[in-house]
């Protein structure tokens, strides 16, 4: 009964999105404060619920190992630990659906309750939010329903695919989904405000924290992706291009485009349009990472439904949200009104421009992304765009935006001020050659790409700390210190992240050796001698445990292991790793190979990744301040638009 | 059925409630309850609407639980193989420790060809109890595992099989297969000629084992232990022809057990070379020799009789 109840459910949820569309449609076009907005608020308060009810009794079917449930058969077993048991919940495409679509509705909600203060913006907001809750509910009631049932009824699951048995996955895709969703009130707003014919300042200060909160959310999924992709594929890196990963870095890009135009869009009126755009395309990009994961277009580990039938729902519901934004965009842009104007040294200036540099990145991983399918499509050759592409054409851009990026800060609005940031900024600025010869000095052979982008990190985290400096004590005074802290950590993390991307990117090459017990491998002078392999089996595959010990026992020991998951008959590796303040010592088992004289040898993989540390800290700085700026803004209860009359041009961002 | 149908009710009247009640308040007058009248049978049908699209409502769930509680009170021989093995595995979990079901489960798992799993199985048991036919069942999983390989592994859990009782036949012939994959031959025919000798008459075993060692003893020697084909490398390369090369080969290998006639293996190959060229009589009169050489020997007479066994079936291969 609990499945079938769960499946109610989701047809309770999706009624109450359609619902939801309609009476807040209605309430929005009599003026937003009557019984039809409130039922719009009570119709959200319903989908959540029973999306919530939903995915709760989806997690006490897989505690239960009720494998009268296909997606529960095809994504746990008995043996399962408990915790990955509640991970496969949504581990696999049905289950990811309805936490999508749960995730959506929470959004809903939250619009209908704290959404634009304007009651009719808000109660538009709500209906197109419902028009997205009724796309995704009617893909997970009608096509990816996870309480389908099975008959007859398997005895035992065939297991979640063992990569994803991870505590980092565990959280990684919640992360992302509220990023992916999150962008849907932005587009949400965006349409109601196109609708409403509500000014451009206005849109953007209703929609910047829902941008911001995603964005953050976004990043956060991101990095933990990244981190779970170092250690646990074993391929010894943390970014590979994957066309997953583009899917996710796109909204990515042109989310942070969109927090920073929203900026200049609230504060001088500048480029109303673009932010509105930015806000229809960062969720639509959304959508379309969902079509290449799910869709069964591309070939990634990331890829975990491989079906066309749902591919062409799926570009259904991108086709109805890209229409509905754009058409409203393409009637209605002209309603949102046109900002002061501003001189080309001004901080609207570079905030024009780094939204240039980001969404003209985008649209270089866009093309380097689609090409291969598009061109597959048509007929042509088979190919695949990897790095080379992506490195050439993506990574400059991305460091002409970091190299602009701490000036904006010491720049007036609306003003020119380029030479007094500049004379500002000077001691940063003289750091940028001294670091170039640092890094050129301290990673012999690194690439002049590596060397510019490690000098422009170290240019960031300076300048950033200058922000501090200059900012601080006047947003102390002016209680906006969240605000000013949230930026300067945000950008220092982007600094940290040049950094450790040029320092890895320049790391010695990796070492695959074949090791007996007694013999050893050198990397970057450490010497790793292979101990011993011992069975290591945990609760539900087998392995085998290496025994590395690091400098004759000086430093440390590590224990990568290989498993072997029986019951989805498949392999991992899960590395072993040795982090110091040089980086990260890396270490990852494969087979066992019998030689000629009768020693058993493993397959072994030895890498040093130098500051690798320096990506992470990058992340979880531009987290926390996407997270204290956000915070920042909601303590700020005025609306900005008001408080920022009171204050001078550049003293607030 | 019943209980899922009050439950769907309850939860929909819950929602439809909810969703009505703005339009009730008393500012809302008339077309207020119009539109709650309209909005609650919208909700409690179109909901079930949209479930009944897809729904199971008569079909029960399976929770693991209840299935193990079939499972464990069905008897077993009515249940099909994959049930069996949900009946071990369930027993395991209430009891990791439980020898016969371990055992069990890793027969089963080793004839489903899946030995690593097996392997594990025999292992955890061998943890409770050294028992000589888990430590045969753990080398047999190892060698199937590996090709048919004897490995080092393999061989310890024979050895140590055999040494808790020699009378199992399989450790006995797998250790002499180790002996003979090193191309230690007489080693071999020793350790097979006594395992053999002490089986009984109508041991099916003992025959099989018999046919087994038979064949890849009387196998032309190659790889450790042989020359291989060094000492004709002249003959190679003056052109000789294949079958002289054979020739040479037979009258070397006879020469030599003439020298050495206690080389059980060598007369079974001799015999099955013979055989081979097409010599009948040549093959039987070595197997003749054979059987006046090892006369006191039961093991290598059982051995000579499957080689002829093999030769009356027409088994034998050059």
């Amino acid at each position: 009964m609990i499945a079938e109840l769960g499946r109610y459910l989701i047809a309770l949820a999706l009624l109450a999105s359609l619902l939801q569309m309609f009476v807040a449609w209605r309430g929005a076009e009599l003026g937003g404060r009557n019984a039809y907005a409130r039922a719009g608020k009570a119709a959200s308060e319903i989908a959540v619920l029973a999306a919530g009810v939903a995915m709760i009794l989806l997690i006490a079917s897989f505690l239960r190992s009720d494998f009268s449930i296909a997606y529960v058969a095809a994504n746990s077993s008995i043996e399962k630990p408990f915790a990955y048991k509640i991970a496969a919940s949504w581990g696999g495409h049905e289950g990811s659906m309805l936490l999508w679509c749960l995730i959506l509705a929470l959004f809903g909600y939250g619009l209908a309750r704290s959404g634009p203060r304007d009651d009719g913006l808000r109660s538009r907001a709500v209906s197109f939010q419902g028009l997205l809750q009724t796309l995704f509910f009617g893909f997970l009631a009608f096509a990816s329903n996870p309480f389908e049932r099975v008959s007859p009824v398997p005895l035992q699951g065939a297991e979640l695919n063992p990569i994803l048995q991870d505590p980092l996955l565990v959280i990684h895709p919640p992360m992302l989904y509220v990023g992916y969703v999150g962008l849907s009130t932005a587009f949400a707003i965006a349409a109601a405000g196109l609708m409403q014919k509500t000014p451009g300042r206005i849109l953007a200060a209703a929609l910047r924290p829902w941008a911001l909160g995603a964005w953050t959310a976004l990043t956060a999924g991101i990095a933990l992706g990244a981190f779970w992709a170092y250690y646990e594929l074993g391929w010894g890196g943390w970014w590979f291009w994957d066309p997953v990963e583009n899917a996710s870095f796109m909204p990515w890009l042109l989310g942070a485009a969109l927090i920073h135009s929203s900026i200049a869009t609230e504060k001088r009126g500048a480029f109303p349009g673009w932010t509105v755009f930015l806000a229809l395309l960062a969720y639509i990009l959304s959508i379309l990472g969902a079509f290449l994961v799910r869709s069964g277009v591309i070939t990634s580990v990331h890829a975990f439904a491989l079906d066309p039938e749902r591919g062409v729902w799926i570009l259904g519901m991108l086709g109805v949200s890209a229409v509905a934004g754009f058409l409203l965009f393409a009637l209605r842009a002209g309603s949102l009104g046109e900002g002061d104007g501003f001189e080309p040294t001004s901080k609207e200036a570079l905030i024009g421009a780094n939204n240039l540099l980001l969404a003209a990145t985008s649209g270089v991983v866009l093309i380097g992304t689609l090409y291969p399918m598009l061109l597959e499509m048509m007929g042509g050759a088979t190919i695949s765009v990897g790095a080379p592409y992506f490195n050439a054409a993506a990574t400059p851009l991305l460091l002409i935006a970091a190299l602009l990026m701490p000036l904006a800060p010491f720049l007036p609005w609306a003003n020119g001020g380029l030479k007094n940031g500049v004379s500002q900024m000077r001691a940063a600025l003289m750091l940028i050659p001294v670091a170039a010869v640092v890094i050129a000095f301290l990673f012999a052979g690194a690439s002049p790409l590596a060397v510019i982008g490690g000098a422009i990190g170290v240019w960031a985290i300076s300048g950033a700390v200058m922000d501090l400096g200059q900012f601080l004590p006047v947003a102390m005074a002016r209680g906006q210190k969240l605000l000013v802290i949230g930026r300067v950590m945000a950008h220092a993390g982007v600094g940290f992240i040049a950094l450790g991307a040029a320092a890895d990117a320049s790391r010695p090459p990796d070492q695959n050796v074949a090791l007996a017990p007694g013999e050893s491998v050198s990397i970057a002078g450490r010497e790793l001698r292979l101990d011993g392999v011992s069975r290591a089996d945990g609760p539900n595959y087998m392995a085998d445990r290496a025994r590395i010990v690091v400098d004759e026992g000086e430093g440390g020991v590590m224990s990568p292991e290989r498993r072997f998951y029986a019951v989805a008959n498949q392999t991992t590796r899960e590395v072993a790793l040795k982090s110091s303040i040089a980086g990260d010592l890396y270490v990852s088992v494969g087979e066992a190979r019998l030689r000629s004289d009768g020693t058993t040898a493993f397959e072994t993989r030895v890498a040093f990744h130098p500051l690798v540390w320096s990506l992470s800290l990058g992340a979880v700085f531009i987290v926390l301040g996407g997270a204290l700026a956000l915070t920042g803004r909601l303590r700020a209860h005025a609306p900005v638009v008001q408080r920022d009359r009171a204050t001078k041009p550049a003293e607030a961002v | 059925m019943i209980v899922f149908i009050l439950l769907t009710a309850l939860i929909g009247a819950a929602a439809a409630w909810r969703l009505a009640t703005p339009f009730l308040s008393q500012a809302e007058g008339g077309a207020g309850r119009f539109m709650a009248l309209i909005i609650a049978p919208v909700v409690l049908l179109g909901a079930l609407g949209f479930y009944f699209v897809n729904g199971e409502p008569d079909t029960p769930g399976a929770p693991y639980a209840s299935v193990a509680d079939r499972l464990a009170q069905a008897d077993p021989a009515t249940l099909s193989p994959d049930e069996q093995e949900a009946r071990l595995r369930a027993i395991l979990r209430e009891n990791p420790e439980d020898l016969e079901a371990l055992r069990l489960l890793g027969r089963f798992l080793s004839r489903s060809e899946r030995e690593l799993e097996a392997v594990t199985m025999f292992t955890r048991a061998l943890r409770i109890e050294e028992d000589p036919r888990l430590l045969s069942d753990l080398g047999q999983s190892l060698v199937v595992l590996n090709d048919g390989q004897v490995t080092p592994e393999a061989e310890r859990a024979f050895e140590a099989a055999n040494r808790l009782d020699p009378t199992l036949p399989e450790p006995a012939f797998f250790l002499g297969a180790a002996y003979y994959e090193r191309g230690e031959r007489n080693q071999a025919a020793t350790v097979w000629s006594d395992i053999i000798a002490r089986l009984d008459e109508g041991d099916p075993f003992r025959a099989a084992i018999a046919a087994r060692a038979a064949d890849l003893l009387s196998r032309p020697q190659g790889g450790p232990g042989s020359d291989g084909a060094a000492p004709f490398a002249d003959a190679i390369a003056a052109g000789a022809a294949p079958e002289d090369l054979a020739e040479m080969m037979v009258g070397r290998l006879e020469a030599r057990l003439e020298e050495d006639p206690e080389d059980l293996s060598g007369w079974l190959t001799l015999a099955r070379a013979r055989w081979a060229q097409g010599d009948n009589q040549a093959g039987l009169a070595a197997l003749d020799r054979a059987r006046a050489q090892f006369e006191d020997d039961a093991g290598a007479l059982a051995l000579i009789a499957a080689m002829r066994t093999a030769f009356d079936g027409e088994e034998i291969e050059p």
